[in-house]
């Protein structure tokens, strides 16, 4: 864990730089930082409580290489963007390197930060800053967690329950045999559907242009993300496709438990619940080992999916950079992209600008018709395997990423 | 049940009767006309068999204080015997499902079964063997409208276990069943005999009609329909009405059939295909114990009319068992939503002649059934590989 590797004797050792002992450490440093930051996160998969945190993280890490993307971008002067130079003040990490789970960012820095009149801190004041840098990016992750979670949650939500209600409404009816409110059930879940294939279409590049501002408001800036979605039809289709391949395997991991007891079913009938409850733990546990880089690598297909659509977005209608929040407009002020060689000639630029919309129009499609097929794993896993309110309520590349398949007679 | 008219079936007397039947089992005449011209007139007890489906578990029913059908573990089964550890066989091609569980009951055998229509999750089976009803009537003249299958709506498939494909056997010995489908098809011939319709709805309706007529093709070239039935349909009409959303609806509806099947046909044998439970598939856990409750409510209506009615007073023998069980699964919130493998079943036998207040502890087979309706009805089951459940008899 960067947190770990962070603590301040092994900070001292980075900064050394020199010695037998940092040229022994120095070449597996990054690996082990990568292996412990991976093994972390698989844990907190484990709970749903704790997966918000890597919720959080994951949006940290977003927000870094959006950033660092930027920084990269060649601007029409040839320039790198003046605040992209620079570290942000709330930039989460440093450039090249995962965001901590614990540790402050800057642990040493924080601890020896010079007092207004740069003189150098006392022991007790640097004692009263040791609480906040041991568990900044604790409270940063947990911040960045709920935030976002939030934001999800409001636009996804309102589908999510709809299932919830139209399943359970639809079934009671057909067990009742409601031939009279038959359609009530399945028009409910249609809804659901329609307005669950709505929100993904927008969610993806919104968490991206959330991970980017830092600002709540800033996922709801609807015109602004609807362009963006719209400005990249094929790419959104290709993240739809690649989500929903993702999610094959975590409707396998959901709905796996069905078939525990089917080699011997008397055995685990006879089972202790104690027992259970430790084999669905461990099993839940071990799903984080999909879950975590999963849903951290596709959470970074959309910022680069992001990344690129702003960029092209404001160089086709820069009058656009109005309604970015400060920080980023700030941040892009230089940035200058260059612009594309249109056709200037007014036919050409018409002939242009259909093409293109039909292209984004027939992507949008895919992208709306792939995200039906994540309904239909939503509904099969569910079939097999009834996890009775976070089977709806929570879609662990979506949500939480957290299985919850233990079930709650057991604890 | 009350057993003023006991038939006198002990242990000896049901030992041996079996033995004669099982040798006079399959010495079938070869001019079958003549045979079916000499059979005697039935006149043992009567046999509701309760298929307590679609699929529960021992938990939920015989094996809990805190049981959700009180009448079977409270009433029916200490009147009778009952067998806890009824297995569905654990062997290759033997499914834990309904239809399948179903066909076992009917004919005695595990036999693979395979839908005919080719159709995915179908269960249209074919039995290659006689059912229950068939044997019944080959062995005694028994009118088709007094060997009865009661089916549901969401198990269409099951309608058409009402006969097998045995060349001894088949559609001439089938039963008659009574559902909303047949309720459909008497209500839609009637109408069209009536000239209720003309122009091009009596032709929407005709092509209505022939669609609903080809689910049933194996029964092309037997009556549709019989006096008895068309009157049974027609006072059922006159009460209900033609919508069909009047008469009560899922498993309660099957109560309702069974209760007026045995006041206005009177059969000789009549299974009733339970099925609520099953809608525990789709997660919900409540509609699994609340349907086991509604069968439950339901067989308790089936009993108390078969000791309100003289024909069927002390006269009636009850056999209750599952089609199958359903899974015992910790690893999930609803441990019993499927029934992948789910053997363990139950069985309460009650009746005259029927031992009272037992239960059997030993494994038996639900493959068992057949043969011991057939013992308790003194008619062969030549096919049946299953034993008759011998501790039912005292």
């Amino acid at each position: 864990m960067s947190t770990l590797v962070e603590s301040p004797a092994l900070s001292v050792l980075a900064d050394q730089h020199t010695g037998p002992r940092y040229r022994l450490v120095h070449p597996i440093l990054p690996g082990f930082r990568i292996l412990l930051t991976l093994l972390i996160g698989i844990l907190l998969c484990g709970t749903p409580w704790t997966a918000i945190l890597v919720v959080g993280w994951t949006f940290r890490l977003m927000r870094v290489r959006i950033l660092e993307g930027w920084r990269r971008q060649p601007t029409s002067a040839g320039a790198i963007p003046r605040h992209a130079g620079n570290n942000p003040p709330d930039e989460p990490a440093p450039p090249g390197r995962l965001p901590r789970w614990l540790l402050s960012e800057r642990f040493r820095d924080t601890l020896v930060r010079k007092a207004p009149d740069a003189s150098p801190p006392t022991r007790l004041r640097v004692l009263c800053r040791l609480p906040g840098a041991l568990t900044e990016s604790l409270r940063d992750n947990l911040r960045w967690g709920v935030m976002a979670s939030l934001c999800t949650l409001i636009l996804t939500y309102p589908a999510c329950v709809l299932w919830l209600g139209s399943w359970y409404d639809g079934w009671n009816n057909s067990f009742a045999k409601g031939y009279e409110n038959a359609l009530v059930g399945l028009q409910a879940g249609l809804f659901a559907h329609l307005l669950f294939v709505g929100a993904m279409l927008y969610v993806p590049m919104a968490w991206a242009h959330l991970a980017a501002s830092g600002q709540f408001r800033a996922f709801f800036q609807f015109r602004l993300i609807a362009r963006l979605v719209w400005s990249k039809g094929w790419a959104v289709a290709g993240f739809a496709a690649v989500f929903s391949l993702a999610t094959i395997p975590v409707m396998v991991l959901r709905s796996a438990p069905f078939a525990f007891v089917l080699a011997n079913p008397d055995a685990w009938a006879r089972a202790e619940p104690a027992e259970v409850l430790r084999v669905i733990q461990r099993y839940q546990l071990a799903a984080g080992i999909y879950l975590f880089p999963t849903y951290v690598l596709l959470h970074l297909l959309t910022a680069r999916l992001y990344r690129a659509a702003l960029v092209k977005t404001l160089t086709e209608h820069p009058e656009l950079s109005g309604s970015l929040p400060d920080s980023l407009r700030t941040l892009l002020s230089e940035s200058r992209p260059t612009p594309g060689a249109h056709p200037r000639h007014p036919v050409l630029q018409k002939v242009r600008w259909g093409a293109q919309s039909t292209s984004n129009l027939f992507g949008v499609l895919a992208a709306a018709i792939l995200w039906f097929t994540v309904i239909a794993q939503i509904y099969v896993g569910q079939f097999l395997n009834y996890i009775p309110w976070a089977g709806w309520l929570n879609q662990p590349l979506i949500h939480i990423p957290c299985l919850q398949v233990i079930p709650k007679t057991l604890g | 049940m009350d057993s003023e008219r006991m038939v006198p079936l002990n242990r000896r007397n049901f030992l041996s009767g079996a033995a004669a039947l099982g040798l006079s089992s399959v010495s079938l005449s070869p001019n079958q006309a003549a045979e079916v011209g000499q059979r005697p007139a039935y006149s043992g007890p009567k046999v509701i068999l309760v298929r307590f489906g679609g699929g529960v578990r021992p938990q939920e029913t015989i094996a809990s204080e805190e049981t959700y059908s009180p009448f079977l573990k409270k009433v029916l089964a200490p009147r009778g015997v009952l067998f806890p550890r009824m297995e569905i066989a654990d062997a290759p091609g033997v499914e834990t499902n309904h239809g399948h569980g179903t066909l076992y009951l009917l004919t005695g055998r595990y036999d693979r079964y395979e839908d005919v229509s080719g159709k995915f999750l179908g269960a249209r089976f074919e039995a290659q063997v006689p059912t229950l009803f068939e044997a019944l009537r080959k062995h005694f003249d028994v009118d088709p409208h007094q060997a009865v299958i009661v089916n549901g709506e969401d198990r269409t498939d099951e309608e058409f276990y009402a006969f097998s494909n045995h060349h001894l056997f088949g559609v001439r010995f089938r039963s008659t069943v009574l559902s909303l489908y047949r309720y459909k098809l008497h209500v839609l011939r009637s109408d069209l005999v009536q000239g209720r319709y003309s122009g091009e709805e009596e032709r929407v309706k005709r092509h209505e009609l022939q669609k609903l007529e080809s689910i049933d093709h194996r029964a092309k070239d037997a009556e549709p329909t019989t006096p008895e039935l068309d009157a049974f349909w027609d006072s059922w009409t006159d009460y209900f009405g033609r919508t069909g959303l009047v008469n009560p609806r899922g498993d309660r509806l099957l109560a309702e059939l069974g209760v007026w099947a045995m006041r206005r046909l009177q059969p000789a044998l009549m299974m009733v295909n339970f099925n609520d439970p099953d809608y525990v598939h789709w997660g919900i856990a409540s509609h699994y114990t609340r349907g086991i409750s509604i069968v439950d409510e339901a067989l308790r209506r089936l009993w108390e009319e078969a000791e309100r009615l003289p024909a069927y007073r002390g006269n009636t023998v009850f056999v209750v068992v599952p089609d199958c069980g359903r899974d015992t699964n910790p690893f999930v919130a609803v441990p019993f939503q499927h029934h992948f493998n789910a053997h363990h079943i139950f069985a309460a036998i009650a009746g005259p002649g029927i031992d009272r207040g037992r239960i059997v502890d030993r494994v038996v087979e639900q493959a068992g059934i057949a043969a011991t309706v057939a013992a308790i009805m003194g008619f062969p089951m030549p096919f049946a590989d299953g034993d008759p459940l011998e501790e039912a008899f005292g």
